[in-house]
């Protein structure tokens, strides 16, 4: 990686890290959801800062390329934020039958009360 | 005992009024519920001015969603049999009667209005019958019980599956799936002959690009149901 590189993922990453932390703070995203993301910047963080890792770790693992073991554990860490988000959908979908049919059944309720 | 038929609706405004006169008519010793699921035509307008008895869902939530509803309804309201009537008239009420006999006589906990048994009335298109044949094969093989027809919607049921059906239920295409969930229970399940009609309005809800993932999400939901332990 080169220097040039290094610095500007530094900064985007920096940027990031401070609106997921703003977006937080503001209650319009939820910590337990972002976690994932802050593992992820903090995984690029560190590679960022200390680009021998990627070269030494790539090694042991057998990838040829560092760059490959980029693109591997970034698409790891995606597919980790996206089954956490299924997860949340589906518990979400439940959620909201339930609610739906609470709400329609106390509508029937309080109509018959006034017939 | 008190009897609850659950009418599931989403846009059924030309066959609604029809329905519910056929069952005041046919079945008067039940009683009735329509449950209007966020219908986009006026069903909700008609089942207002004519005064029927009905549950508005603020939000769709398909078959399944719906008639779990009209399950939560009878358990609220201290019903002891539940059977499912479907709002597009398919399902003659005169059948009703020979479904809780059977249910009653048999002590069944669940009782399916079959067409394949006696193969009389409207008898569904080839495809969805070479579908239906091979749902009655899985769950064969997978429980040693043979359902002629599994995705009849025409079931009644008792007062323990009432309680479970109100907790837990598929929330689309669920006949099936919820055969499987009730024998794996071991809970008593028999069919009736029925005749059924053919739709006499509106729009069935699976069309051609949704029978693929009708029989893909069914064929997975009745093996992920097999693989779930209860205690008998």
């Amino acid at each position: 990686m080169t220097v040039q590189l290094r610095i500007i993922l530094f900064i985007l990453i920096l940027l990031t890290f401070a609106l997921f932390v703003d977006q937080i703070k503001q209650k319009k995203l939820k910590l337990q959801y972002t976690l994932t993301w802050m593992l992820l910047l903090l995984f690029i963080l560190i590679v960022t800062v200390f680009p021998g890792i990627l070269g030494f770790v790539a090694n042991i693992m057998g990838i040829a390329l560092p760059i490959n073991m980029i693109f591997f554990f970034g698409f790891l860490f995606t597919l980790v934020i996206i089954y956490r988000l299924t997860m949340a959908v589906s518990k979400q979908s439940e959620e909201i039958k339930f609610l739906t049919q609470k709400v329609a059944l106390l509508e029937k309720e309080i109509n018959d009360k006034h017939k | 005992m008190k009897k609850l038929i659950i009418i599931p609706a989403y846009n059924e405004s030309e066959n609604i009024l029809n329905t519910v006169k056929c069952i005041e008519e046919d079945a008067p010793d039940f009683d009735y519920v329509v449950i209007n699921d966020c219908s986009k035509d006026n069903t909700l307008e008609i089942l207002e001015n004519n005064h029927l008895n009905f549950v508005n869902l603020p939000v769709n939530l398909g078959i399944g969603g719906a008639v779990q509803t009209g399950y939560q309804y009878a358990l609220e309201n201290g019903y002891d049999v539940a059977v499912q009537v479907d709002g597009d008239g398919q399902h003659d009420p005169k059948f009703l009667g020979n479904l809780f006999e059977t249910l009653v006589k048999e002590n069944a906990d669940m009782v399916i209005g079959s067409r394949f048994i006696k193969n009389e009335g409207f008898q569904s298109t080839f495809m969805r019958r070479v579908g239906i044949t091979y749902f009655t094969k899985l769950i064969h093989s997978l429980t040693g019980k043979t359902i002629t027809d599994p995705t009849s919607g025409f079931r009644m049921c008792n007062r323990r599956v009432i309680e479970l059906f109100s907790k837990d239920y598929p929330r689309d295409y669920p006949e099936p799936e919820s055969i499987v969930a009730l024998l794996k229970r071991k809970m008593k399940v028999i069919e009736v002959p029925v005749q059924m009609k053919e739709r006499q309005g509106g729009e069935s809800s699976i069309n051609a690009s949704k029978s693929v993932y009708y029989m893909i999400k069914v064929s997975l939901a009745i093996l992920i149901e097999n693989l779930r332990k209860y205690k008998v």
